[in-house]
């Protein structure tokens, strides 16, 4: 507890530091609103197990390290150490964040600059004034969230991308998060801003990952706020295969107008305790959102995702499916909301969670958690949990598979449902090869 | 080749086989037949290493071995075949892979190298026109939507790829259109040897037409009350099970 109140104060002290650098800048608008959510955030604290929220998932034990707060500190990194994780094969637009800021010399856009845009968050907020007014903060609500409040409170690293109405954007987006933790405990706070106009398409890849010793940890604690205009279409890929000091708080906030539709896949193999908030709300007729969810987990991982899908208006559908392997004494929380407007009629939702424990020391927590206002709507929810099918690993095993590659097959069968939705070749195949190499399976 | 001797099994602590006695040779047909429950599903599914099922005495000795000290897997490579009565649906798991996994388990079994992709597909294509089987279907995932008699054709595809030593038949024809059942019984046939065997579990006298066996068997209550010729499935057929059940009681009264 004590590590956690010391934390906290040192983000007050940081938080005042920070300030008394901005010279000029403190009685801008945004920093007023920081300021607000810096009170807030003192206010409501780190929420403990007893929040609702947060109810399998303890942040405390990972919040006891003497982090430092890494703000506008990117690390002296080369190409090389950037090359292990671009994807093979791939013409993308790499964006590469160190420590939460956006490094161009390491980064790379390969679109046009009519069509997508990229630029520090801080850079943005101050020659873009109408982003604070229009979208900055108003996906993500701080005002009841303690972790959205703080990140809201240091939200001076992170990038902006726009991407412009009717482009379409062959060339998948790679945002790369690269972590050094080698020397010290680091606490990286970053902040994303995407707005994606009218009738553009775009894919967006967000991968993280740590450079740590053995004896440090890194807490990455990112919000992104995504706006998806009329029409607009975005698939969202996030693939968390880190390392197990490495843990992360993710929000993900999507607002998406009329007929827009946002597909996202996320994926977790591995890393320390792992978070992810992913919200939508859909807010115009004719909107459509499909949330997927891999993960595949063991020794002591974590992976809690929250998912919460709002319903404002009507004639909207969604669609939800996350599926987990856990292993080893790994824990799996899964939080599904749905909420349906009073007017939101002709709802479509469905939401399913599957879920196979391997071992006795894992768990899985899942909770549908539906609010539905309106009366002419078709939701349905459902959740499993249990071991691999007993009759399809003796039917395997009849056929003269032993039992471990009849399990890798059936595993591998279970994770090739949601690894068959990634529509980026390389992306899939590099997901794949990871989860054969993890079951020893070998490939087709 | 298989020697069966006073076998109990039991699941739940409910006893299903209640001492069968049995003895299958070399290059020999058997059939068993039996009222529905009488336990022909559990002798198959016991010998085959279906773990629910605890037996609780007597011995299966295969081709010299303890078969009941070897987990499934093994049993598969040593040559046991199961046709199952209800096949498995298995999502994602593509018919191709799952064979060629298999194949390559047993050879690597009997001390063979794996078999080369081309050679693998040559096989394939062979034993698909002995069971005439739409290719298309050895593509998708194992059974997955199979029409009933597709999954028993899918059943009798992969007993002529493993090439088994004994194959146990779990009502095979059943969902079987006439059709259906001529190309099945084929397929036994055309793999028939004196090197291997063939148990075939039905209700049916029809199969037996095509399929002639050596021995029948009728199980009832978790025994074998009767065994003879071909023609104790006719004379079944012709009078049902409780005539067998009643002359034996007859026969018994009589000593
Ligand atoms: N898991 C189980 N729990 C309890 N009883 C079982 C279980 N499995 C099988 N049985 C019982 O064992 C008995 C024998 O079943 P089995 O499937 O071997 O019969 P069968 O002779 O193959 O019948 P059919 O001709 O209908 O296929 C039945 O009474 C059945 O209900
Ligand atoms: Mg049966």
């Amino acid at each position: 507890m004590s590590g956690v109140l010391s934390f906290q104060e040192k983000l007050t002290r940081e938080f005042n530091t920070f300030e008394g650098n901005l010279n000029g800048q403190a009685q801008s608008s945004i920093h007023m609103l920081r300021q607000q959510a810096m009170k807030r955030f003192v206010e409501l604290g780190f929420p403990t197990i007893r929040h609702e929220e947060w109810r399998y998932t303890n942040l405390f034990p990972v919040l006891q390290h003497e982090y430092e707060i890494m703000l506008q500190s990117p690390s002296q990194l080369t190409q090389a150490d950037i090359e292990p994780f671009l994807l093979p094969h791939t013409d993308a637009n790499i964006i590469v964040l160190v420590n939460g800021v956006y490094v161009q010399a390491l980064s790379r856009l390969v679109s046009s600059s009519d069509a997508l845009q990229v630029m520090p968050l801080a850079e943005a907020l101050k020659r873009k004034p109408m982003l604070i007014e229009q979208h900055f903060a108003r996906y993500a609500a701080w005002q009841d969230d303690a972790m959205v409040a703080l990140n809201t409170a240091f939200s001076v690293q992170g990038v902006y991308i726009e991407v412009a109405p009717k482009a379409v954007i062959e060339e998948p987006i790679h945002l790369i998060s690269v972590n050094d933790a080698q020397r010290c405990h680091t606490f990286i706070p970053m902040r994303h801003l995407i707005t994606i106009g009218a009738g553009a398409e775009v894919s967006i890849v967000e991968t993280t990952s740590t450079f740590c010793a053995e004896q440090y940890a890194s807490l990455t604690h990112s919000v992104s706020e995504i706006l998806l205009a009329h029409n607009a279409s975005l698939h969202l890929y996030m693939l968390q295969n880190d390392r197990e000091h490495a843990h992360c708080v993710h929000n993900t906030h999507v607002y998406q107008e009329a007929h827009s539709t946002f597909r996202s896949i996320v994926i977790t193999l591995s890393g320390g305790l792992v978070r992810n908030t992913l919200n939508t709300v859909l807010a115009g007729h004719g909107a459509d959102a499909h949330l997927y969810g891999l993960y595949l987990v063991e020794d002591k991982t974590l992976v809690d995702n929250h998912t919460c899908v709002e319903h404002a208006v009507a004639h909207c559908t969604s669609n939800e499916l996350y599926k987990g392997v856990l292993d080893g004494s790994a824990t799996g929380v899964f939080n599904g909301k749905i909420i349906v407007r009073p007017h939101a009629q002709k709802t479509l939702a469905y939401q399913s969670n599957r879920n196979i424990l391997l071992s006795r020391a894992a768990s899985i927590h899942t909770k549908p958690q539906l609010e539905i206002f309106a009366d002419d709507v078709k939701c349905s929810h459902g959740c499993t949990s249990g071991q691999l099918d007993d009759e399809a690993l003796f039917y395997l095993r009849a056929r003269g598979l032993g039992q471990e590659r009849a399990q890798a097959l059936l595993l591998y069968a279970f994770a090739g449902e949601m690894t068959e939705k990634i529509d980026l070749e390389p992306l899939r195949e590099h997901v794949e090869s990871v989860i054969a190499a993890r079951l020893h399976q070998e490939r087709d | 080749m298989l020697t069966i001797t006073n076998l109990h099994a039991s699941i739940d602590g409910k006893e299903i086989l209640r001492g069968i006695n049995l003895t299958v040779n070399k290059g020999e047909i058997h059939a068993i037949m039996g009222p529905n429950g009488s336990g022909k599903s559990t002798l198959a599914a016991v010998l085959a290493g279906r773990e629910q099922y605890e037996v609780t005495s007597g011995s299966v000795e295969f081709e010299g071995k303890d078969l009941l000290a070897m987990p499934p897997e093994e049993r598969a490579r040593e040559g046991i075949f199961l046709a199952f009565q209800y096949p498995v649906e298995i999502p994602g798991v593509s018919n191709t892979n799952f064979l060629k996994a298999a194949v390559n388990e047993i050879r690597k079994h009997r001390g063979l190298e794996p078999l080369e992709p081309r050679s693998f597909l040559t096989m394939m294509r062979e034993k698909m026109a002995l069971v005439e089987m739409d290719p298309t279907m050895v593509s998708r995932s194992v059974n997955e939507g199979f029409s009933g008699g597709e999954k028993k054709r899918n059943e009798i595809f992969q007993m002529a790829m493993l090439e088994p030593k004994l194959a146990i038949l779990d009502e095979t024809d059943s969902g079987l259109d006439i059709d259906a059942l001529k190309i099945v019984a084929h397929g036994v046939n055309k793999l028939r040897s004196p090197e291997n065997a063939t148990i075939v579990i039905t209700h049916y006298q029809r199969l037996l037409n095509y399929i002639i066996p050596d021995v029948v068997h009728v199980l009832y209550r978790g025994r074998i009350i009767k065994s003879g010729g071909k023609e104790l499935a006719l004379e079944l057929e012709a009078k049902g099970y409780d005539w067998v059940r009643d002359s034996l009681l007859q026969e018994e009264g009589a000593i």
